[in-house]
């Protein structure tokens, strides 16, 4: 697999970058600011660009705005930001376009090795990439009348999961349990909170978001 | 700067009086009258020249007390003897006969002349200049044409004495006349369009004579191409009519003095309740309704009423008073300068008003001096808020990143480490995950991310989120609003919400964020206990500074029992 690294702060690109090597990952190209990653991403075409959020010139969302314009106009490219900021709003903006290759996750993830290559290999799958904790955020948000209370201790996980964008057999693997008992569960949360089930997983990603941001 | 701009009152000038031609004109009727008698003239004919001359030379003397007028008043002398001169025609001396000739239009052009440069003697505009020009070459250069080939045996200029050619030169001389008197016409009626309300009581009964006499010459003039026949009864008339001229001018003074009022009047026109500002009391005083007040500050800085600054005019268009009080300048009055020709009213409205404008200025000075301190204040809590920015981008480029720095580094020693090390190194790597997380939470109590990137409803939603009881937000904010506003308004709710979960025991609260055209609503309500209020260590009691400084007023209802409503409103424009 070949990525790029965008990120302005060379120790923590090079850092991540050794990372990645260490773990069979083929680093292409590093750099430290928007124009030079698409420039990067259209000559070499990596399969997976990580992405910084804040970078030159502003310190914003440069990032977010790079990645979008990666999905778009260079589809081959999977794109997975790098956030400090734990907000669903960014996250959303991210995904809401088109939910596939594309990922937010919490930048101290990094530190964590095994969480950043399956996240990085998830949306080379051209899956979607939640943080668990922008999730966390999102399900543990006080309501009036809460129908996420209906849902019994597995539902709760399983919708946690489809939130971070696993598809089933990704919720197989993590859960432990057969296909056949993760549809049940993702059949009976869904009637009780009321969300249509959408064909593809992606597209399903964005109904429980949703849900959950309301 | 200003005090150039400032002109003194005029005083009456009596110098130069043309009281002297009184005697002078009375001579002059009479000799014309006798010779229009020798001569047996028909006395319509003297009548109406006499009564013309002598209504031009009272003007005259009326006009003396307009010491800006001095240009127009020598016009109005000037004219009858221009008159007088042009009714030698009927000596039957040779010589006075020529001269009578050549004079014959000459008083036409200086009533021209005068109408279009009155009052100050400067021609209203380019095409009244071009009438002054067109005028005189039309009499003096047509009459000096016209001599060379007069049909009349007392022409002494004569070359050849040619009927046809005279009477051509006539009628080219009366066409002419009646294109002038028809762009006359045009220049009154557009005179009177553009006076302000002062000049206009002054000089529009002269402008309506003005357009009269124009007609009427237009008639005549008409007439004289149309028979080729002078009919005697028409000229008088349009002589007659001529004097609307001089009368005009005469009701013009007239009336503006009607609308001077006694000083007594001005006194309770002044301290009247009726209308509210200072402005507006002397505008009524001085029939001026686009006079403006500028109270003069100790540093010699202009001021309106609300202390705003103001600067005196430069241009020609508005003139400029100076009110003092024991020497000392306290206002400026700007004003139509057509008031300068009123110089005693101008000095009462300034007697009487000084000691009321005196108190308006020590209150505009007030104004002017909070208005000072709530913009300082402004500036203070935009460095503070710079200074927020600032700390929160620091925190997120600066230690932030070294974390997650760290964070790599123990990652990839993780990877190669034994057992035992690999244990230390995760609890590390915990603790590191830990501070990134706190340091998020201070970042954001800071200077929130989300509100600068995507504005108020999004950042107030994310904190309804994450706050520990249910909350409903409703915003009809649509794009974005001045940072200082969201900002404010930002914190308000945050306090707001943080005071709910202290001491509110309620259930659930409700955010309402309303954009109205010219305000910014934000309402927090709970179903708690009630009884609320700003004590000093409320998180609320700090926004007051910031509140203040974007003039939004914060109100709280809290009765026992019966939950807490904390109302803001922003001004806040489109």
């Amino acid at each position: 697999m070949r990525v790029v690294i965008a990120d302005d702060a060379p120790l923590v690109r090079e850092g991540v970058a050794r990372l990645l090597a260490d773990n069979g990952v083929e680093v292409v190209d590093q750099m430290g600011d928007a124009d030079a990653l698409l420039r990067s991403v259209r000559d070499l075409h990596p399969d997976v660009a990580l992405v910084d959020i804040r970078m030159p010139p502003t310190h914003t969302d440069e990032g977010l705005q790079a990645a979008r314009e990666i999905r778009s106009s260079f589809p081959s490219t999977a794109v997975l930001v790098l956030s400090q900021h734990l907000e669903a709003d960014y996250a959303l903006q991210l995904v809401e376009a088109k939910p596939e290759g594309v990922g937010y996750l919490l930048k101290e993830r990094v530190g964590r090795v095994e969480q950043l290559l399956d996240a990085v290999r998830r949306v080379s799958a051209g899956e979607c990439v939640i943080d668990r904790a922008v999730v966390d955020d999102l399900l543990a948000r006080r309501r009036r009348v809460d129908p996420l209370e209906e849902l019994t201790p597995r539902e709760r996980e399983i919708l946690a999961l489809m939130a971070e964008g696993r598809s089933n057999q990704g919720i197989c693997r993590t859960l432990w349990l057969s296909p056949k008992t993760v549809e049940t569960h993702i059949r009976g949360a869904f009637a009780k909170l009321g969300i249509r089930e959408a064909a593809e997983d992606n597209r399903r990603v964005l109904a429980v978001l949703a849900y959950l941001k309301r | 700067m200003a005090s150039g701009a400032v002109t003194a009152l005029p005083t009456r000038d009596a110098h130069r009086d043309p009281v002297l031609l009184l005697p002078l004109a009375v001579a002059a009727g009479l000799a014309v009258g006798w010779l229009g008698v020798h001569e047996r003239i028909a006395g319509t004919r003297i009548a109406a020249d006499l009564a013309l001359s002598w209504a031009l030379i009272g003007a005259s003397l009326v006009v003396l007390e307009r010491p800006r007028w001095r240009r127009a008043r020598w016009l109005l002398a000037a004219t009858p003897f221009a008159l007088l001169g042009a009714d030698l025609e009927w000596a039957s001396s040779h010589a006075l006969w020529t001269l009578g000739f050549l004079l014959e239009g000459l008083w036409a052009a200086f009533l021209v002349q005068l109408v279009v440069t009155f009052p100050e003697g400067r021609p209203w505009s380019r095409p009244a200049r071009v009438a002054v020009v067109a005028a005189y070459m039309l009499t003096l250069g047509g009459q000096l044409v016209g001599v060379l080939v007069a049909p009349d045996t007392r022409d002494m200029l004569s070359v050849t004495s040619s009927p046809s050619l005279a009477d051509a030169i006539d009628r080219a001389q009366a066409t002419a006349g009646a294109c002038l008197a028809v762009g006359v016409l045009f220049l009154a009626l557009q005179r009177v369009r553009v006076l302000g309300l002062p000049a206009r009581r002054a000089q529009g009964p002269l402008l309506v004579g003005t357009a009269i006499t124009a007609l009427a010459d237009l008639v005549w003039l008409g007439w004289v191409i149309g028979t080729r026949a002078r009919v005697p009864t028409l000229e008088n008339t349009t002589r007659a009519v001529a004097m609307t001229i001089p009368v005009g001018i005469v009701i013009g003074i007239g009336w503006s003095r009607l609308r001077r009022p006694q000083t007594s009047e001005l006194v309770v026109e002044l301290r009247s309740e009726v209308v509210a500002t200072m402005r507006e009391r002397l505008a009524r005083a001085l029939g001026d309704p686009t006079l403006d007040v500028a109270y003069r500050l100790t540093h010699g800085r202009y001021v309106d009423a609300d202390g705003r600054p103001i600067e005196l005019p430069q241009q020609a268009d508005r003139a400029v008073t100076a009110v003092s009080v024991r020497g000392e300048e306290i206002a400026a009055l700007i004003h139509d300068p057509a008031l300068l020709d009123e110089p005693a009213l101008v000095e009462s409205v300034r007697a009487t008003a000084a000691l009321v404008i005196e108190n308006e200025r020590l209150a505009a000075e007030v104004r002017s001096q909070l208005a000072e301190v709530r913009a300082s204040r402004g500036r203070i809590v935009a460095a503070g808020d710079a200074e927020r920015r600032r700390i929160e981008r620091n925190l997120h480029d600066g230690a932030q990143q070294r974390l997650v720095t760290l964070s790599v580094a123990l990652g990839l020693e993780a990877a190669r480490a034994d057992r035992a090390a690999a244990d230390v190194l995760a609890r590390a790597q915990d603790e590191v995950e830990q501070a990134i997380g706190e340091l998020r939470e201070l970042a954001r109590g800071i200077h929130p991310t989300l509100l600068r990137d995507e504005g108020l409803t999004s950042a107030v939603e994310a904190l309804a989120r994450r706050a520990p009881l249910p909350v409903t937000v409703e915003s009809s904010v649509q794009g974005r609003l001045p940072d200082q506003i969201e900002l404010a308004a930002y914190f308000v709710v945050s306090e707001a919400l943080t005071n709910v979960v202290k001491h509110a025991s309620a259930t659930d609260a409700s955010v309402l964020l309303e954009r109205e055209p010219t305000t910014l609503r934000v309402t927090v309500t709970d179903d708690g206990v009630g009884g609320a209020r700003i004590t000093s260590e409320s998180g609320l009691a700090g926004l007051r500074d910031r509140l203040e400084a974007l003039d939004a007023t914060l109100s709280i209802d809290s009765e026992a029992g019966r939950g807490t409503n904390v109302s803001t409103v922003f001004p806040c424009g489109s």
